[in-house]
């Protein structure tokens, strides 16, 4: 489990990440989103330790990272695609690193053959596509087999079958009881592979929430609906003030599915169709983040 | 979950990890010198000067090789041999941060005093090997060459057996340390190469007031404990062995805690 209390961080006058507290839960894949800049990276970089958070301060597993006695038993991170000699080989680079926790030899050929780097194992990681390169940082990360995963973009540069390894990956890594912090750009990954989704912007949380209350949260509330009698239904819609508009069916707003679903069995009409509207995670983050983008593109003139 | 007892640390699917102990931070490190290429290449071209030394200074020696003669040849590959090897380690360890691999040292060592101490015995101890191999370079190849003629042992070739490890153990350690101070290869180099090349012909010169302070700079003292065992050796202004050496270790051990305290306190990796 991560968690963060009232993290800052300043870089002279710019306040990166500005009093963030959330907390990551074991058994859940939870999505870390936000526009260039937000803040991401800094967060978990000071989550594992590697910059020193300006106030506030990040445990893992109930304690500071640097608290631990086998940190890679604790937490796996995956913060950057090439942070690795490009010099050493594969095998001797995760040797190294899992020596330095006392970890054995044979889980280096495990996390080798776990993350599909086996064959290149022995090649020296200069000559790595930037997938392969993805895949040795997670292996790394995986090496102490740890109750805790960090892992910043880890579907860049990865090909179909990559990303979907990553998204299979980090779901059984969390139906394992693992708690999976994911940072991600690409939103329709995230959508198919959180639980949870935290959103960052301008260095301050915009939303900590399930994946399926954000998306709800950030619809417009609109719930399509057919009945055996429309008109009726209609007409007990708008006595309990509910917005209402005919689209072939119904459509209703400030109702939920299951109050509407009320209203017409009182009423003695019978619903044929509901769908609610709900907002794709993509739209629900442009929505949340349209203020917060620190680098933003101005739409062409007249184009559509 | 993570468990933790005294045989260590267990992960999820029981994977154990002992922990991120010095001891098992040296062997990490001595994995990382072992395993690039650019380690080997480097020794290669130490002996290969060892034995180039050896070889030209061989043919001016008609009569016995002796053990002076011998630890003069040894002497003399040292003068370059200790800046080589010092701005070797040097360069290798401020490529923690070029290229990116102190994030990945970092996540699993987060302790930065500890991996700090780690680096530095693995590199001490690697530098060791290469004083020794320099030596059993020129012995070896000055008996090859002059056969019944040589004489390898004596306290001149004995005490260097001692003196060479430890000092290039010390120095090494010292380069370490300066590397993680300045995060820069070039920086870390400029400096040792200042050091050791440049405030002596300033302190010649230009101030003169600086001879006084030159014996007791790093290389100095290096030179200072290596001649211990060469006849005449004794010059005066020079601190003694004993002194040089406890001197060496206090710019190791000084330049170690400044590097370790400032790489605690800036973000890093």
């Amino acid at each position: 489990m991560i968690e963060v209390a009232n993290l800052s961080k300043s870089y002279g006058s710019v306040r990166a990440v500005d009093d963030v507290s959330f907390t990551v839960r074991p058994g859940v894949v939870t999505g870390f989103l936000g526009p260039n800049g937000a803040g991401k990276s800094t967060t978990m970089r000071m989550i594992m330790g590697l910059d020193r958070p300006t106030a506030g301060h990040a445990l893992i597993a109930g304690r500071p990272i640097a608290a631990h006695r086998a940190p890679l038993a604790v937490a796996g991170a995956h913060l950057d695609a090439r942070s690795f000699t490009p010099g050493r080989s594969a095998r001797a680079h995760l040797r190294a690193v899992a020596a330095s926790n006392g970890i054995s030899r044979r889980r280096v050929d495990e996390v080798l053959e776990l993350t599909g780097i086996a064959s290149v194992s022995r090649k020296r990681p200069q000559g790595f596509s930037l997938g392969m390169s993805q895949r040795l940082g997670l292996a790394t990360a995986l090496l102490g087999d740890p109750s805790t995963l960090l892992l910043d973009e880890p579907v860049n540069g990865l090909d179909v079958d990559g990303v979907r390894w990553i998204r299979e990956l980090a779901r059984s890594l969390a139906a394992e009881g693992r708690a999976v912090l994911l940072s991600s750009h690409l939103m329709s990954e995230v959508e198919q592979t959180a639980d949870h989704v935290i959103v960052i912007g301008r260095g301050r949380i915009l939303a900590d929430k399930p994946l399926s209350d954000f998306t709800c949260a950030s619809s417009d509330g609109v719930v399509e609906v057919s009945s055996t009698d429309d008109t009726r239904l209609a007409q007990v819609l708008a006595a309990a003030g509910a917005p209402v508009a005919p689209i072939g069916g119904i459509a209703v707003g400030g109702l939920t599915s299951a109050e509407i679903s009320d209203l017409a069995a009182s009423a003695g009409v019978l619903l044929t169709r509901v769908h609610e509207a709900s907002r794709s995670l993509e739209d629900a983050y442009l929505e949340l983040t349209r203020d917060e983008v620190q680098y933003q593109s101005t739409p062409k003139e007249g184009a559509r | 979950m993570t468990t933790t007892g005294t045989t260590g640390t267990a992960g999820i699917a029981g994977t154990k990890a002992r922990g991120a102990t010095v001891g098992a931070v040296v062997r990490s490190e001595l994995i990382k010198i072992r395993s690039l290429r650019s380690t080997w290449i480097g020794l290669l071209a130490l002996l290969g000067i060892a034995t180039l030394v050896t070889t030209l200074s061989s043919s001016k020696v008609s009569g016995v090789a002796t053990p002076g003669v011998l630890a003069d040849w040894i002497l003399t590959v040292f003068q370059v041999a200790l800046f080589l090897v010092t701005a070797f380690f040097a360069v290798q360890t401020a490529g923690e941060w070029s290229t990116g691999l102190s994030r990945t040292t970092f996540t699993a060592i987060p302790a930065r005093g500890r991996w700090l101490a780690g680096r530095i015995v693995a590199c001490a101890l690697a530098g060791a090997v290469a004083a020794l191999a320099v030596i059993g370079t020129v012995v070896g190849l000055g008996v090859a060459v002059h056969g019944a003629g040589a004489e390898p042992l004596g306290p001149e070739t004995v005490g260097l057996l001692w003196q060479a490890p430890l000092v290039f153990g010390l120095l090494s350690g010292f380069a370490v340390a300066v590397a993680v101070l300045v995060h820069n290869a070039w920086l870390a180099v400029g400096t040792l190469f200042t050091l050791q090349f440049v405030i002596g012909v300033v302190a010649a010169t230009l101030f003169t007031w600086l001879l006084q302070v030159v014996p007791y700079l790093p290389y100095d003292l290096a030179q200072t404990v290596l001649h211990d065992s060469q006849a005449g050796a004794e010059v005066a202004g020079t601190p003694s062995p004993g002194l040089a050496v406890a001197l060496l270790a206090g710019w190791l051990l000084g330049t170690a805690l400044v590097a370790a305290v400032a790489s605690r306190r800036r973000d890093g990796a």
